[in-house]
């Protein structure tokens, strides 16, 4: 996945940039890296500062927390997102199960990014409304 | 059929059906209204004579209150569509019974059953436009309710000509008519089981069941005097009722008086009931939608007031049979045709709950008893003021004046209904001066201001910004110690100005603060309050050996005291700026600040350069800021180049704004500079939002004729702030409505592009950007129209249309026909219009003569655009079935100089390969 269009596509597909329109998305993956994990490679560790985020292409990442598997992903997904955009710590440990494939965006180059670009926070906006609205759903049916 | 139907009224492939269905139904109730009618006339005319009918009316005024109060509160439980089911059932369970009854020939059953038949005509129909508009978006109902009332004059000529005729031909008796009501009536059930509903249609009874107890005709009536627009719907159906009780006795007695011979009179009479048929079928399929669509609902409420008092003139000047045939001709060939449509559209802006309740009141209720008053009045002029036929023209003409001036008054709320619908998306944020004397108010922001939520606090100093806030001095000194510096530094902002509380003392524990902008407002502070010199207390702090302190003087004496170059020698600010440490950054900001105020042009031309191009962002932010204020020429180059920078852009443009209007000539030139980098191109016209003024627009709109939609978007973009901050500015409508016209036409070949891309790889990239690109359209559209018309109503009516919900999609169009001009419309609609993509193409083809294109030419001109980012999702989606045109070109483009264009030229042919 070298070239600017392929990583479009790509990010396209994952949830946290669907409302995002792809001509933003070329201006994110120009600033995205590729990155390739070793099979037990630990990304990162619960309770480290955020700097980066993952956008896993292929493979499979275990998240840990308290040393408890909570979540294991197969599929393009967006991992580290929280802490990224909040600078705190990680809530989770994230460990390749075997050699993975990332697209990796440094926290630093997505803000300079984001300063100019309206649409994108836009589209960022959306996709977090969308998970409080959920969030507020999930709590409504439990109460 | 569809064809035909197709040439008079606009209705679309996925509503035909119901459409169809709907006017089936409203076709075969006005049948079965026509048949009763006639039976029930000649009945009771033979049993119980003409005289006993003014008793008829006040019986069915008195009727229609308790038929109200039931169906009202029926309407709070079940859906229109159940009760009107379940009001068909019993009306042909009604009708059966009837007919056993008629057996016993007594008056009083003949006087029962005209009620009934009142009733019944009334009952029905209201509920069946109560269904019309639960059925229908109001979008479509301007578009469709003048055909569903095209079934009911339909429905009446049939009915009532071919009840004539059934009785002769099958030898029935007016009576057995009855029967054949019912097997209609039960047609009419089974076509309303068939017609499709829409989700808000159906009520749930559980939710709904609370209501219940609410409602009741007098909650009804209670709801429609709180509403002025209801109540103007109220007084405008009591009007026209009074209005043609009166006109309808004019005919009568001018009829009576010209044929005083039964059979003379009935052939008259057929004849002119036999022209209103026509006529009013004529109105409806001719001009009804025409009227609407050319001048909007006032077109539709006020056609029949408006011709009534055509005919009442006539009146006045010659009153003979042939002007009250000219007054009731008008108004019965418009009361079942435009009028009857635009009344149903005044509804459209109430919630569906709101017309479930008021609706049936006005209908029945309102209707009834209005009749009954006129009759009472007609009394009134007629026997107790002995008046003429003559001068009842006079109070008739009075009358529909006041129908034409609340009909304007309807209209005119009609359009504030749908616009306060589409503003309910804009959320005010000016703000206000607080009146703290006000002891309400000062214990609120009290409260607020030691609230244990820093962001509450913040919040409350802000509002506090453009207040005297004396009473509230020890409760900010409070705030001087919160853990919070914004807090800290808003509550020192606000005591600056409070003369009666002296702080000093207490105050320069803030001089230790590590927070620069802290430590500049103190010895602010300091020199406001102290008892000694102002300058004296600047000068002790520049001359002091903590360089903080001393750069937080210069910044002071920079910000608050004009030039700081008479209070330190040159030599000061090399010394400064050669600091390292922790504080070299803060130091560094505060001398670029200052540089602002000096007035030695060498001096602020040297440092200024030199920290525009300083790595830390406050120093290049306060540098900028202090450009602006030298207004040197030299520093323009350097600031429109640092505009490649996207994030110092505001602080650029309101420094080059700062220079004054003279230089906008200069900015226009660069902005139409192909040789300047489109970044800085695009954050020019910001810069003339600044300086809001006549000439500004008119070198805007110059500048509005770019070709580049980007570039446009910001110049458009430019002419909003403009307008916002200055409304009295005037716009170039022409200009603008050109760019408008030129926009849609752009919507419509991005379109085309658009219809032309399989769904399928590789096109997928190609069709999202394309859609996007006709999202960015539709934005400069409205911001056009923001310019010509209430840009809040615009951005309202935008976001309205943006909104997954159908009900604000569709009180934005009703608003945006309202408002709209007809050319405007005519170029708007097509884009916003709820249709298939094709269907809005072949408007758009028809409009802007876009021609047909082959998918490979389609593409080719992609790719030969201006557009970088279509370009490149264009070449992505040449595959190998591409004819060898496409080949070559993207064979082409991976010799290009861009490099986005490039790669992806390079990986087409690699994967094509």
């Amino acid at each position: 996945m070298e070239t600017t269009i392929e990583r479009v596509i790509f990010l396209q597909g994952i949830e946290l940039f669907a409302d995002v329109p792809s001509e933003q998305l070329a201006h994110l993956a120009g600033i995205t890296r590729s990155f390739t994990a070793d099979s037990n490679e630990t990304l990162f560790e619960e309770g480290d500062r955020s700097q980066s985020m993952f956008i896993l292409i292929n493979g499979t990442v275990q998240l840990f927390r308290n040393g408890i598997l909570r979540k294991e992903l197969t599929e393009s997904e967006a991992i580290g997102v929280w802490g990224f955009f909040d600078g705190e710590e990680r809530l989770v440990s994230a460990t390749c199960k075997e050699e993975s494939h990332f697209l990796v965006i440094d926290r630093i180059d997505f803000y300079d990014l984001l300063e100019d670009r309206v649409q994108m926070s836009q589209g960022l906006l959306t996709y977090f409304v969308k998970h409080i609205r959920k969030l507020i759903k999930l709590s409504d049916a439990v109460v | 059929m569809k064809k035909l139907i197709s040439i008079f009224y606009d209705i679309r492939k996925d509503e035909w059906r119901s459409v169809l269905l709907m006017f089936g139904l409203h076709f075969l109730l006005m049948v079965i209204l026509y048949f009763l009618k006639p039976a029930r006339d000649s009945l009771f005319l033979t049993e119980n004579g003409p005289n006993e009918l003014p008793y008829v009316y006040i019986l069915l005024a008195v009727v229609s209150i308790p038929v109200t109060q039931l169906l009202t509160s029926v309407m709070n439980r079940y859906s229109v569509r159940n009760v009107l089911l379940w009001t068909l059932g019993i009306l042909a369970a009604n009708i059966l019974f009837i007919r056993w009854l008629f057996q016993y020939r007594m008056e009083w059953i003949f006087m029962g059953f005209y009620i009934w038949v009142g009733i019944f005509g009334i009952l029905v129909i209201s509920l069946f436009w109560l269904l019309a508009n639960a059925i229908f978006k109001p979008s479509q109902s301007k578009r469709i309710f003048s055909f569903l009332t095209l079934g009911a004059i339909l429905g009446a000529i049939v009915g009532s000509q071919t009840s004539s005729l059934i009785v002769s031909l099958l030898n029935l008796s007016t009576e057995n008519l009855l029967y054949i009501c019912v097997a209609l009536l039960a047609g009419g059930m089974i076509m309303l089981l068939f017609i499709p509903s829409r989700t808000k249609e159906t009520r749930n009874s559980s939710v709904n069941g609370k209501q219940t107890t609410e409602t009741s005709t007098i909650k009804a009536a209670q709801k429609i005097f709180s509403s002025p627009y209801q109540l103007t719907l109220t007084v405008i159906i009591g009007l026209t009722m009074i209005a043609t009780t009166f006109t309808d006795y004019q005919f009568k007695t001018l009829a009576f008086d010209a044929y005083p011979d039964t059979s003379g009179l009935t052939a008259f009479m057929g004849t002119f009931y036999a022209g209103i048929s026509v006529a009013s079928l004529g109105i409806q399929v001719l001009l009804s939608s025409q009227i609407i669509k050319k001048m909007g609902l006032s077109g539709a409420i006020l056609s029949r007031p408006v011709s009534m008092m055509v005919g009442a003139i006539l009146m006045a000047i010659e009153p003979v049979l042939a002007s009250v045939v000219i007054l009731n001709g008008f108004d019965g060939a418009t009361r079942y045709s435009i009028d009857k449509t635009g009344r149903e559209l005044l509804f459209l802006p109430l919630s569906q709950h709101t017309k479930e309740q008021t609706k049936v009141f006005i209908d029945i209720f309102v209707d009834r008893f209005s009749r009954g008053l006129g009759g009472l009045l007609l009394l009134g002029i007629v026997v107790v003021l002995n008046w003429s036929v003559y001068l009842l023209t006079f109070v008739v003409m009075a009358l529909l004046i006041m129908w034409i001036v609340l009909g304007m008054r309807a209209q005119r709320g009609y359009v504030e209904k749908f616009r306060n619908s589409v503003q309910k998306q804009l959320i005010g944020t000016g703000r206000i001066a607080l009146n703290l004397n006000e002891p309400n108010i000062l214990t609120i922001i009290q409260e607020s201001l030691h609230s244990s939520k820093d962001s509450q606090v913040l919040h409350t100093l802000f509002l506090l910004e453009d207040s005297k806030t004396g009473p509230l001095a020890n409760d900010l000194r409070q705030l001087l110690y919160h853990p919070n510096k914004e807090i800290k530094l808003r509550a020192l902002k606000l005591l600056q100005d409070v003369e009666h509380l002296n702080l000093t003392e207490e105050i320069k524990e803030l001089l230790e603060d590590e927070d620069p902008e802290i430590r500049l407002e103190t010895i602010y502070y300091l020199c406001r309050h102290s008892k000694e010199d102002p300058s004296s207390v600047i000068k002790s702090y520049l001359s002091h050996n903590d360089y903080k302190l001393k750069s937080a003087a210069l910044g002071c004496a920079s910000k608050h005291g004009g030039s700081a170059t008479k209070l330190v020698n040159p030599d000061f600010f090399e010394d400064l700026l050669n600091k390292n440490g922790k504080d070299a950054v803060v130091i560094k900001a505060q001398i670029a600040d200052a540089l602002g105020y000096i007035d030695d042009d060498q001096l602020s031309r040297k440092y200024l350069s030199q920290l525009l191009n300083d790595e830390h962002h406050s120093v290049v932010r306060k540098a900028i800021v202090s450009m602006g204020r030298q207004q040197n020429d030299r520093f323009i180059p350097l600031l429109l180049q640092k505009l490649k920078d996207s994030e110092y852009k505001i602080e650029i443009r309101k420094a080059l704004a700062s220079y004054g209007g003279d230089y906008l000539i200069l900015y226009k030139d660069r902005f139409f500079d192909d040789s300047l980098a489109k970044e800085i191109r695009k954050s020019i016209p910001g810069i003339f939002s600044h300086l809001p003024d006549q000439t500004t627009a008119d070198h805007l709109f110059e500048m509005i004729d770019i070709e580049d939609p980007d570039l446009r978007y910001h110049v458009i973009k430019a002419l909003n702030k403009l307008l916002r901050g200055k409304p009295s500015i005037k716009m170039n409508a022409e200009k603008v409505r050109a760019t408008f016209k030129n926009e849609a036409k752009n919507f419509f070949e991005l379109l085309a592009m658009k219809l032309l891309q399989p769904p399928h790889h590789p096109n997928e990239i190609l069709l999202k950007a394309l859609d996007e690109k006709m999202g960015q359209s539709t934005e400069r559209i409205f911001r056009l129209l923001g310019l010509i018309y209430d840009p809040k109503d615009m951005y309202g009516t935008y976001l309205a249309l943006q909104s997954l919900s159908s009900d604000k999609h569709s009180a934005a169009v009703e608003f945006l026909d309202n408002v709209l001009a007809e050319d405007d419309r005519k170029y708007l609609f097509p884009i916003i219009d709820n249709r298939e993509e094709i269907e809005k193409m072949n408007v758009g083809r028809e409009l802007f003569h876009i021609p047909h294109r082959r998918y490979d030419e389609g593409l080719l001109q992609l790719i030969n655009g201006e557009d970088l980012w279509l370009q490149i999702c264009a070449i992505y989606s040449v595959s190998p079935q591409c004819p060898a045109n496409l080949q070559s070109k993207v064979k082409e483009a991976a010799e290009s100089s861009n490099k986005l264009i490039k790669e992806t030229a390079e990986l087409v042919i690699q994967r094509n390969s």
